[in-house]
């Protein structure tokens, strides 16, 4: 009874009803999609957290000039000109500062050399190239090889191929003053095709390639002494080969021949520290990516090429046993081994005159197998033709005896991990080192600017709520005064027919509630079906790209990806419906309260309506 | 039979700045079968004292006695639902609800069914002398008569015994007073109920069984 007569009269009131159900539901249109688009935002946010990641690359920058003289003997010409180099290399702990919060800390990814004989790196009939031999000659004149000399070829202790010539057009080409050759004595020395100028009659001309000098660096990054560097050529006597140097040519005929079975192996602590994977143009095809916590645990697992797993027959789940023999700290093995090839010469000697041994070796399980996708670019960034990924931590013995090359931070061999939006922070510490010559640059996938698009669409949200809540209290103060405190005479008509205060209350806040309910429960389903499309017109839209926030690596292929997209949640709508259903009910339930504080008396016996 | 018991009645109105002593010692007792008329100059008490005998609110000091039992033990709400109503010289219907609604309300109130409520509302709108063209009418396409029986009606959808009216009369023109001064004639008469009438209009009073002359909140003779 008290509903219906509570219903009946609000209703009677046509237009101001239709006024207070529009606007309170417009009022909780607004509130549902400020709280949805509050609450997709966050969600968002927390999905890109997940799906970004931001990395830098430090690179050490060329600071210092050095005079180079070059000789040809070819041209007889004479160059010297000036080129930058780097300083010392810089150790990579001075970007240990206070303040960095690292998610993975800067690291110089070194890369190996597995050596694998019996596996195949190419396609079956595809060319090689003749590449260096070690070979033992003989002179028919007394001569000095600043010109090209035939010599005769002896004994060869290494070649690739066998040797067919009798004879070999050799030119000490870029060295200014060669020592004289003799006729009847017998020499030793590794050489390779001069690629410019041919010789008399149209022949390749060969210049030395090799000496027997060490090149092999401490794990602080210092070359360790060696006074063999500078033989090219020496004079082979009766027991040489027993002897230091005649040891050492022999050893280096072992080193040229490892590299035609070597594959470069890469440790890291995230396969997205490493560029290409970061910006996804090479991605796991097979099987799994390395986990976190088989990076964290050095578990013994590796990602490899999708080329090497073709030609050798490797599925995921298969062994693969790496002995690693080398560790070079100055380039990427993309970089190394060039494009496409699978050949990367090194001086292959250690301090000791000996080919590198193999320092540890072990078996990998084949997580993953990736695919590069666009081809190799020609930067240093890209992976090289049969790298294997494998966890730094799962190298379980020290590589300090068999470091052959070290550099300076590259961007493709030096990258670290921070959290996602927290570039300007870093940026800001770092530049407080003074360290001129570290270059770093970032890449985010866009994160901040999706970031700063999510921020404003938050800002909105909170701004869209709080203008619906409240435009909801003003509404409910507005239609609670006009439909409650203008009727103090109907309250006090009900009183002296002897309803109690309590049913009075009721018969007033009735029918305003239920208008407020269905407002609000329109309002909400209204703004739930929003949500989307107004989050759609907030952000622009849901792509995000591979481009970079900071400068750009290389010429990336633009590849675009659709983020899913948080959804608005029913609940929260209703919920949201339920807040403004809830202020109605306190409002109204306030102003009745005041109308009951008057008492029934003074007002009923106006004289005049 | 008595119905309503004034003893010692005081009551005061309490504002910011001053105590009103609107009502200062009323004894009287009303009985069931008569009409009661109060009479007195403007601000003498009257409205103040039928509130008090409606029970809307207690008095300052002294007792009101329903049927012998203290209106200050009973719930009042259920005696005004029950047994005493009141008309004012406003009218005091609701607006928003029809000349039918009105008076069905009080029923509707007592729990009476909705039909039975109906058929007794169309029963008292012609006890009332109204027109049944009214009965799907509000308030304010009605006459001032025709608002006052209806709010008569109300009055007597109630049941009870006690009928309380404030200058019913004051809006209206000569020839309905004398319709509405016969119908709370005949309500006292034929319906058992106790009639207590506010006026100022002398032949009004003069209808009455007996007139309670008041001056200064005090009844005087
Ligand atoms: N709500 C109130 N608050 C304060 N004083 C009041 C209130 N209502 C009435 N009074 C005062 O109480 C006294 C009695 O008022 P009451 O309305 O009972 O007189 P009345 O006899 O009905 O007058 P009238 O013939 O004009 O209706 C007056 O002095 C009046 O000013
Ligand atoms: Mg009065």
């Amino acid at each position: 009874m008290l509903i219906r007569n509570s219903i009946k009269q609000i209703m009677r009131t046509p237009v101001k009803t239709i006024l207070f159900f529009l606007l309170i539901t417009l009022a909780s249109i607004l509130s549902t999609l400020g709280s949805n688009l509050w609450r997709i935002s966050i969600a968002n946010m927390k999905a890109f957290e997940e799906v970004f990641t931001t990395i830098g690359i430090v690179e050490q920058k060329k600071t210092v000039l050095n005079k180079v003289e070059s000789w040809d003997s070819i041209d007889k010409s004479q160059k010297s000109y000036y080129v930058s180099k780097y300083n010392d290399p810089l150790s990579v702990s001075v970007l240990d500062f206070e303040g960095a919060d690292y998610i993975f800390q800067p690291v110089k990814r070194p890369f190996y050399g597995a050596y694998l004989p019996g596996y195949k790196f190419l396609p079956p009939n595809a060319f090689w190239s003749t590449g260096n031999v070690i070979i033992e000659f003989t002179v028919d004149e007394d001569c000095i090889p600043d010109h090209a000399v035939k010599i005769n070829v002896g004994k060869q202790i290494y070649s690739r191929y066998p040797i067919n010539v009798p004879t070999f057009w050799f030119c000490d080409r870029y060295n200014m003053n060669p020592d004289k050759l003799y006729a009847g004595k017998t020499y030793i020395m590794a050489m390779g095709e001069s690629y410019t100028g041919t010789g008399i009659e149209g022949s390749t001309i060969y210049t030395p390639a090799g000496a027997i000098g060490s090149y092999q660096y401490s794990q602080e990054g210092e070359l360790l002494p060696d006074e063999t560097r500078d033989i090219f050529y020496e004079e082979v006597t009766e027991g040489f080969y027993e002897t230091e140097h005649g040891k050492r040519w022999l050893n280096l005929a072992e080193g040229y021949e490892w590299p035609y079975a070597t594959v470069p192996v890469t440790a890291t602590n995230s396969t997205k520290l490493i560029i290409p994977f970061y910006n996804g143009t090479t991605y796991v095809d097979q099987g799994e990516d390395i986990s976190k916590e088989e990076y964290a645990n050095g578990d013994k697992v590796c990602l490899v090429p999708s080329s090497f797993a073709r030609y050798n027959n490797r599925k995921v789940g298969d062994k693969l046993t790496l002995p690693l023999y080398y560790a070079n700290y100055r380039s990427s093995a993309g970089r190394a081994f060039g494009s496409g090839e699978i050949w990367a010469g090194f001086n292959m000697l250690n301090a000791q005159g000996e080919a590198y041994p193999v320092f540890y070796e072990a078996e990998y399980t084949i997580a993953g197998i990736y695919l590069t996708i666009g081809g190799g670019n020609s930067s240093g960034y890209r992976l090289a033709e049969h790298e294997i990924i494998i966890p730094s931590k799962s190298i379980e013995a020290s590589d300090k005896d068999n470091i052959i090359a070290y550099g300076p931070m590259m961007g493709y061999t030096t990258s670290f991990q921070i959290p996602n939006g927290s570039i300007e922070e870093y940026m800001e510490k770092f530049q407080k080192l003074g360290i001129d010559e570290l270059e770093i640059k970032f890449y985010d996938k866009g994160y901040t600017e999706l970031k700063a698009g999510l921020d404003h669409i938050k800002g909105m949200s909170l701004f869209l709520l709080l203008a619906g809540l409240v435009a909801t209290v003003l509404i409910l103060i507005f239609f609670c005064n006009m439909f409650i405190s203008k009727q103090k005479k109907r309250t006090a008509v009900e009183r002296s027919l002897g309803m109690s205060k309590w049913s009075c209350t009721r018969s007033m806040m009735h029918g305003i509630l239920l208008i407020a309910l269905v407002g609000s429960i329109i309002g909400s389903l209204a703004g739930f079906f929003l949500t989307d499309k107004a989050a759609n017109v907030l952000s622009g839209n849901n792509y995000y790209d591979t481009t970079y926030t900071n400068g750009s690596v290389n010429n990336s292929t633009e590849e675009e990806g659709e983020l899913e997209s948080a959804k608005p949640n029913i609940a929260l709508s209703m919920a949201t419906g339920g807040v403004i259903v809830m202020l109605a009910v306190m409002l109204s339930f306030v102003v009745v309260t005041n109308n009951l504080k008057c008492e029934p008396l003074e007002l009923l016996s106006e004289k005049s309506e | 039979m008595e119905q309503l018991r004034a003893e010692e009645v005081y009551y005061s109105y309490q504002t910011k700045y001053q105590t009103i002593d609107a009502v200062r010692g009323i004894s009287y007792s009303f009985e069931i079968g008569h009409l009661y008329a109060i009479v007195g100059e403007s601000g003498s008490g009257k409205s103040t004292f039928l509130s008090l005998l409606a029970g809307l609110d207690l008095p300052t000091k002294g007792k009101v006695y329903v049927s012998g039992e203290d209106m200050a033990e009973i719930n009042r709400d259920l005696y005004r639902r029950e047994k005493a109503s009141v008309v004012y010289q406003s009218f005091n219907l609701f607006s928003l609800l029809t000349a039918q609604e009105n008076i069905m309300f009080p029923m509707e109130l007592k729990g009476i069914k909705r039909n039975e409520a109906k058929l007794k509302a169309a029963e008292l709108m012609e006890r009332v002398g109204l027109r049944t063209q009214v009965l799907h009418q509000y308030p304010q396409m009605m006459s001032g008569g025709e608002q006052q029986r209806v709010a008569i009606a109300r009055a007597l959808a109630a049941g009870g015994s006690i009928l309380l009216a404030d200058e019913p009369t004051g809006n209206l023109d000569t020839e309905n007073e004398k319709n509405i001064v016969r119908l709370l004639k005949e309500t006292a008469h034929t319906m058992d109920y106790a009639v207590i009438v506010i006026t100022h209009n002398p032949e009004v009073a003069a209808e009455a069984d007996y007139v309670l002359r008041m001056r200064d909140g005090k009844l005087i003779d």
